[in-house]
């Protein structure tokens, strides 16, 4: 590689490694707050113990039992 | 004149050294706390009550890869017996059988709109089926090829465009009206395993055999930011449901989660006795657990706050290839080698 090329290389991660400097970025605590904040906010049903049980006519997966919808005539 | 170059490059190295050394300062004063400390006040959860809830059968080979359809109700798996499987997971009922050009497929997708589905492997293309053209049967609608390498993953941003990742170390996004590449995302040093696209469709984040994680703005094609800390290839990628995070999973045997306003890794999932590589990842609705296959034949389900497993799900007879969550949250569905995909809930 030519000296110019390797200094373009530098030059290049240079202004990366001043990108990175620059970014803003919050504290661990802050993140894990948030993040905390968000699972206690949304409902999940896979999380009985947090959000209660599923009622039976709401759980897709349960097999339908009461009426066939069919009338006496 | 070589002297002057040389006199600009060292004092560019020096420069190097002054920025690196701030960059550490700067995240050290904010390394001020572990996630999975600061959960201990949450219960632990270890009543979780997630069983297998329907098998899917049909396949006749290894199940590569499977993706739910935002119906919540239907999902496509990929298999290399050379078909794609459109599935009602309510029913079992197989919607459609694809037959494909070829067989070793390796990655599968849904559109949003259930209006494709889009797979790839091997062939190093990614094809787009049609699911409801006019004549009411399954048509390719396009071929995307570009790629030098294999097709790892896919994912649909929206009917006019879907992303790719390649053995070929990029990741593409394309054009499906026109048939053509729009855009190119090179940084990786290894093969991209596999993708996730953000909530809000602005950024997507790629997994490689390089071991890193990278984020990418899709509308200027650049890596915005680099995530390290895994030992080995990361197959599997996944946003935390509110955009801020992600998870990965790699073959060092362990998850972790990275968030992105913090920029740095904060959590770790691994335990002494989990000596297997992570095949898949997904989230649950509120992000709280975290479902994990793994090559042992097992699904492991993870605190992601506290950092704890809280469930293990065994049900299969061979590698849990794949696995995903639906988007109402109600049902996990992993797809194995054994052939069969099982929905839990």
């Amino acid at each position: 590689m030519t000296t110019e090329a390797r200094l373009q290389r530098q030059l290049d991660h240079n202004r990366k490694l001043r990108e990175q400097f620059e970014r803003n970025r919050i504290s661990v605590s802050q993140a894990s707050i948030l993040l905390i904040q968000y699972c206690q906010t949304k409902r999940d049903m896979l999380i009985p113990t947090v959000w209660g049980d599923l009622d039976v006519k709401d759980d897709p997966f349960e097999a339908k039992t009461a009426g066939c919808g069919c009338s006496v005539m | 004149m070589s002297t002057d170059i040389a006199e600009r490059i060292a004092n560019a190295r020096r420069e190097a050294e002054f920025l690196k050394e701030k960059i550490r300062e700067s995240r050290a004063v904010l390394n001020d706390a572990q996630l999975k400390l600061m959960s201990q006040e949450l219960a632990p959860l270890n009543r979780l009550n997630i069983r297998i809830r329907r098998v899917l059968k049909g396949h006749l080979a290894k199940i590569y890869s499977m993706h739910w359809a935002s119906d919540k109700r239907h999902l496509v798996s990929a298999s290399q017996d050379g078909k794609l499987i459109v599935w009602d997971a309510y029913s079992t009922n197989k919607v459609y059988a694809i037959p494909l050009r070829s067989s070793w497929v390796m990655t599968c997708a849904y559109a949003p709109t259930g209006n494709f589905v889009a797979c790839g492997g091997l062939d190093n293309i990614c094809s787009i089926y049609n699911l409801r053209t006019r004549e009411g049967s399954v048509k390719v609608a396009r071929e995307l090829s570009a790629h030098s390498g294999y097709l790892s993953c896919c994912r649909f941003l929206n009917d006019r465009q879907i992303l790719t990742s390649s053995g070929d170390m990029s990741c593409m996004l394309w054009d499906l009206d026109a048939g053509v590449k729009l855009q190119e995302f090179n940084d990786h040093t290894g093969d991209v395993m596999s993708l996730a696209l953000s909530p809000d469709q602005r950024l997507f984040v790629s997994g490689a055999c390089d071991s890193t994680t990278k984020v990418w703005d899709l509308r200027t094609s650049r890596c915005v930011q680099t995530f390290t800390g895994h030992e080995s290839d990361i197959n599997s990628v996944q946003f935390f449901p509110s955009g801020d995070a992600f998870a990965t999973g790699s073959d060092d045997a362990s998850c972790r989660l990275f968030d992105l306003r913090a920029d740095r890794e904060l959590n770790i999932y691994t335990h002494d006795s989990i000596l297997c590589g992570v095949t898949s990842v997904a989230f649950s609705i509120s992000g709280r657990l975290l479902f994990a296959g793994y090559d042992d034949y097992n699904c492991n389900v993870w605190d992601v706050l506290r950092a704890e497993r809280c469930g293990v799900l065994m049900g299969h007879e061979n590698r849990v290839s794949c696995l995903g969550v639906a988007s109402d949250g109600m049902a996990m569905c992993t797809g194995s080698w054994d052939t069969t995909l099982k929905v839990w809930s």
